[in-house]
């Protein structure tokens, strides 16, 4: 990879890279911290990766940072705790995007992660799996997971049409 | 795949990750037209995509950019400079090599010059030997001998091309008048030649690596025997200086009139 072809995917892939690590730690300061590493691991490593793959590259090493972050902070907490503790939640939001943001951060780590790697960059349940390390099956199992206790949550708090 | 109340979620759930091709997306899609029960669990699914927000945005990308300097691949030019190393090589040692053949040895000159001349060497012969010499245009060259190469080295180079060496006789020594005509105010007389020998550079100090040289050619005896008379002048000079030294030193004025000197005791 060339400068020039850096410099290209710090002009298309760094707002992408920022929206996911700032959803994923619900931090400014944490997020901007991860897409600096990101970029400054693949500047390093630009001699050995392709500019076609700089894109599963720096979300590999986003994503991995942010979950860094999270064992760090010991915010991980599991998906099954997470749907038990949905009924008893009362706290209305004020409009669906609202309701639903707080229900991904009702999620554990890893399946909002996946949730955002999804939803928000549009990858396949295998290349998800190449960036996280999970499985296909593990990362289509985990993600309905996810999209259930998403639902409950929404249909419990009846935002859902 | 056929759809029924037991995969019918699932399928839902693949649908809205956009895991289905286009005909199980359709047929997934006429089921539910089918059996409109499932249409809110459909509605309920869809809800649950997060859409990202476009107005977040990374507002310090420029401080990850990195100049587009023009690199400039050394490898390409891997050959270039491995020619042009080639070339270098070749015109060094080339130098080398004619430093080496036309490296000065000393040849006794004129005695009373006390000066040492490259030895010029001839290789095509005695009349370009001849044409060599004169163009020198020695003003105090007498003769000219053209000598073979002699002894072993000559043996072993039968073939070899004669060497030309000039050979010069040493003119009458002009001794320096007396010291003593000095001691009482008077003309010191001094010779201009011994004077000019003096100032000339000190002679080549050669290496006894020379003599192992493939071409190179000993002294003979005339050589030998002009040296050891120039050594004598040089040793005679050098005593007369010191002596006129010793004089100055206790003169109280000197008179220089041209070459000549005339000094005042004290």
């Amino acid at each position: 990879m060339t400068p020039a072809e850096y410099n290209n995917c710090v002009k298309g892939l760094s707002d992408n890279l920022y929206r996911f690590a700032w959803k994923s730690l619900a931090d400014k300061e944490y997020a901007r911290d991860v897409v600096q590493m990101a970029f400054a691991a693949l500047w390093e490593q630009r001699r050995e990766v392709p500019e076609e793959k700089a894109r599963s590259f720096l979300f590999t090493i986003t994503y991995r940072k942010c979950m860094d972050l999270h064992r760090s902070k010991r915010k991980t907490v599991d998906t099954s705790y997470v749907e038990e503790i949905i009924p008893t939640e009362n706290r209305p939001g004020s409009d669906l995007k609202k309701t639903l943001e707080r229900a991904l951060n009702r999620l554990d780590e890893q399946s909002k992660n996946l949730v955002l790697l999804k939803d928000y960059e549009g990858y396949s349940y295998d290349e998800i799996g190449k960036i996280t390390g999970l499985s296909e099956t593990q990362v289509k199992v985990y993600l309905h997971r996810a999209r259930k206790a998403l639902r409950n949550y929404l249909v419990s708090r009846e935002y859902v049409i | 795949m056929e759809l029924n109340k037991e995969n019918i979620e699932e399928q839902i759930l693949l649908y809205i990750d956009a895991e289905l091709d286009t005909e199980a997306s359709q047929r997934l899609l006429d089921y539910i037209e089918l059996h409109p029960e499932y249409r809110p669990l459909l509605e309920s699914y869809q809800h649950t995509i997060a859409l990202p927000e476009e107005e977040i945005v990374f507002e310090e990308k420029d401080s990850l950019l990195q100049p587009a300097t023009k690199a400039i691949p050394f490898s390409g030019h891997k050959m270039t400079w491995a020619r042009a190393a080639s070339i270098a090589l070749l015109i060094a040692s080339a130098a080398f090599f004619l430093y080496r053949k036309n490296a000065p040895t000393v040849q006794p000159q004129m005695a009373g010059q006390l000066s040492v001349q490259p030895q010029n060497r001839i290789a095509a012969g005695e009349d370009l030997a001849e044409q060599a010499l004169a163009s020198r245009k020695e003003p105090m060259a007498t003769q000219h001998n053209i000598r073979p190469r002699s002894g072993t080295t000559a043996k072993k180079t039968e073939h070899a091309e004669p060497v030309v060496s000039q050979i010069t006789e040493a003119p009458p020594v002009q001794h320096i008048a007396a010291i003593e005509t000095c001691r009482q105010p008077g003309l010191i007389e001094t010779n201009i030649t011994v004077v000019a020998a003096i100032a000339a550079p000190p002679p080549l100090i050669i290496a006894p690596e020379r003599s192992k040289l493939p071409e190179w050619m000993p002294l003979n005896d005339e050589h030998i025997a002009a040296f050891d008379e120039l050594l004598a002048q040089v040793q005679h000079v050098k005593e007369q200086v010191q002596q006129k030294a010793s004089l100055l030193k206790d003169a109280g004025w000197v008179i220089r009139i041209g070459p000549k000197e005339i000094a005042l005791k004290k």
